[in-house]
């Protein structure tokens, strides 16, 4: 794929995603105020055994737990809730468009075909902080989530650090684990690496201008 | 530096001007100017070569070592 190719794919891809975060955004905003109810969910792992004591969250209310996927929702119309989703919207996308913004940057600088810079090797430290950064977020946002949109959070729960262990009828072990994207943060520190070796370029190309 | 580049010196000698010998050697004359002025890190050998072949020199005319004092 030539960096003429990439330049238009990544921002093709820039596009794109703001369009998606804009879109996210107000459609997370505009549900409450339209009366409509806004789903949120976190994946539960329990034992199956001991699933019928859990199946009537009878003293929990607002929350319901779906059988066949093991899948916890919370529908709600509250706007500070609309506003709270919008908001970690914003960050996530916030932080998608930041890496693809600078992955374009530098793409620009190697279809000049003078990449080795202090701009790049910059945009690709900033780029692999944030690939970094974005996995971190998304498992603490699981546990941010949860105590903003559940009601009573504090009440039916237990905070674990790693998990959130619920706290049901008949003590069935019911958790919610947050994924931990470790793709990601691979991808980071691979982005990372490769800055450092764009920081060692600069210095070779410097000495082959200054060579003649 | 302790190299000191005579290429001017040289230059003199052979009555030759900046611009006959940057297309002479294949160089820009913006090139050939750092190096008179001593302001490049290095000299290819093919670069050194080019000159010697020009200006019907050896290498030791163009660059010269002095002891940096500084």
């Amino acid at each position: 794929m030539t960096a003429r190719s990439l330049y238009f794919l990544l921002t093709l891809s820039l596009v794109i995603s703001a369009l998606i975060a804009v879109l996210t955004m107000v459609i997370a905003i505009a549900l409450p105020i339209l009366n409509e109810p806004l789903l949120t969910t976190w994946q539960v792992s329990y034992d199956p055994e001991l699933y019928n004591s859990v199946i009537d969250p009878a003293p929990i209310t607002a929350w319901s737990l779906e059988p066949s996927q093991g899948v916890l929702s919370v529908g709600t119309t509250a706007w500070e809730l609309g506003v709270s989703r919008a908001l970690n919207i914003l960050v996530v996308w916030g932080i998608v468009v930041t890496i693809i913004c600078n992955l374009r940057r530098v793409v620009g600088d190697v279809r000049s075909e003078r990449p080795f810079n202090l701009n790049s090797a910059q945009y690709l430290k900033r780029a692999g902080y944030l690939l970094i950064a974005l996995p971190i977020w998304l498992f603490l946002e699981v546990f941010i989530r949860f105590y903003v949109f559940m009601p009573n959070a504090t009440d039916v729960s237990e905070f674990r650090f790693t998990h959130i262990q619920l706290l049901t009828e008949g003590s069935a072990g019911m958790s919610i684990y947050p994924d931990f994207n470790v793709g990601l943060l691979i991808a980071g520190v691979f982005v990372l690496v490769i800055a450092r070796a764009f920081e060692i370029g600069i210095e070779l190309q410097r000495d082959s201008d200054e060579i003649i | 530096m302790a190299i000191i580049v005579n290429l001017d010196v040289m230059m003199a000698r052979r009555k030759m001007k900046m611009k006959d010998l940057a297309e002479a050697v294949g160089v820009s004359t913006t090139n050939l100017s750092l190096l008179k002025n001593g302001h490049v890190r290095g000299i290819r050998f093919a670069t050194l070569e080019a000159i010697c072949k020009v200006l019907e020199c050896q290498p030791g005319n163009i660059l010269e070592y002095r002891e940096d004092t500084e």
